[in-house]
């Protein structure tokens, strides 16, 4: 027997994310972490800012 | 007492600091949970069940993606009082600073291929809701959040802090970093957080907003006379509260 299990908002993590599973006679056949987090684009923020600016913006991620 | 304030601490996009600066409270936190009733927090527990009313909603976090809307009109819609926690809430922040970056930076960084993670305009939430009070800060000063649910408990709504960083700052005896020609953002910025950045020898990056009576044009001027380049003092301005200052424009191109 397959059965989809699915976590629709993972608790006591940061961020958003759903888990998904599908389980085949008590077997995990497949597993997909899904982040629905809206994004950042940190990696792009960072790029032409002075070095000593990085440690600032980055540890806003 | 007459019934617990039903109350969710929730959160869009963001990095979920602001949310964890409410349990950061934590001599205090067993004495919160039990004055309100705690309907929402994925921090502390899992949500009481479907869909609640609530009293008051903590909310982090920016409008960046389709969902965050969905689920902020959502709450909008279910909340007496909703509060902007933190920088992200109140002016967008960092992920905000996009609208300045070219494109060409961000293009290959795009997951467009799946849906539920569609870009939109990076927005504070008051840009798509009514928000009734904004506690400001990146991250929040924890003790400030507590006032706010003491008066919300009280029904004494708290008063915002309106004077500059350097209020706080000189009374905690600290040297003044721009006469030590740093770029320090305190004159023109709201205080409420104890200059816990100047305390530390770093300078004020605005991350509260600007002041009502902030004079732009004389603080960019004293700038340039140290030293500091047009480009870097708008960047510096921008970072963390561009969409809340459209004065800057008028002022860099005069």
């Amino acid at each position: 027997m397959t059965k989809n299990i699915t976590l629709e908002d993972i608790t006591k993590i940061e961020g958003h994310a759903v888990l998904v599973l599908r389980v085949s006679d008590g077997k995990v056949e497949d597993c997909q972490l899904r982040a629905v987090e809206g994004s950042r684009y940190f990696e792009g923020l960072l790029v032409g800012r002075r070095y000593d600016e990085a440690s600032w913006i980055a540890s806003r991620i | 007492m007459s019934e617990k304030l039903k109350v969710g601490v929730m959160d869009i996009t963001g990095c979920n600091g602001c949310v964890l600066s409410v349990a950061f409270n934590e001599d205090e936190v067993l004495d919160i949970f039990n004055l309100i009733d705690v309907q929402e927090y994925r921090f502390v527990s899992d949500p009481a069940g479907e869909k609640p009313q609530f009293d008051v909603v903590l909310m982090e976090g920016l409008v960046a993606s389709p969902r965050d809307i969905e689920l902020l009109k959502d709450i909008r819609a279910r909340t007496k009082v909703l509060v902007a926690l933190g920088t992200c809430a109140h002016t967008g922040c960092i992920p905000a600073y996009r609208k300045w970056t070219p494109k060409e930076n961000l293009a290959h960084l795009q997951y467009d291929k799946f849906d539920d993670i569609k870009d939109v305009d990076p927005t504070p939430q008051d840009a798509h809701v009514k928000v009734d009070a904004v506690i400001p800060g990146c991250p929040p000063n924890r003790r400030e959040i507590l006032e706010v649910i003491k008066g919300l408990v009280l029904g004494k709504p708290y008063k915002p802090y309106t004077m500059p960083v350097c209020v706080e700052c000189r009374r905690n005896g600290n040297f003044c970093l721009l006469d030590l020609n740093k770029p320090c953002l305190g004159p023109i910025t709201v205080g409420g957080c104890f200059a816990i950045c100047v305390n530390a020898g770093l300078e004020c990056w605005g991350c509260r907003g600007q002041t009502a009576d902030a004079n732009l044009p004389t603080f960019v001027r004293m700038l340039e006379d140290k030293g500091f380049k047009r480009e870097f003092i708008e960047e510096r301005m921008r970072t963390f509260v561009g969409l809340k200052i459209p004065a800057l424009k008028e002022v860099m191109a005069e």
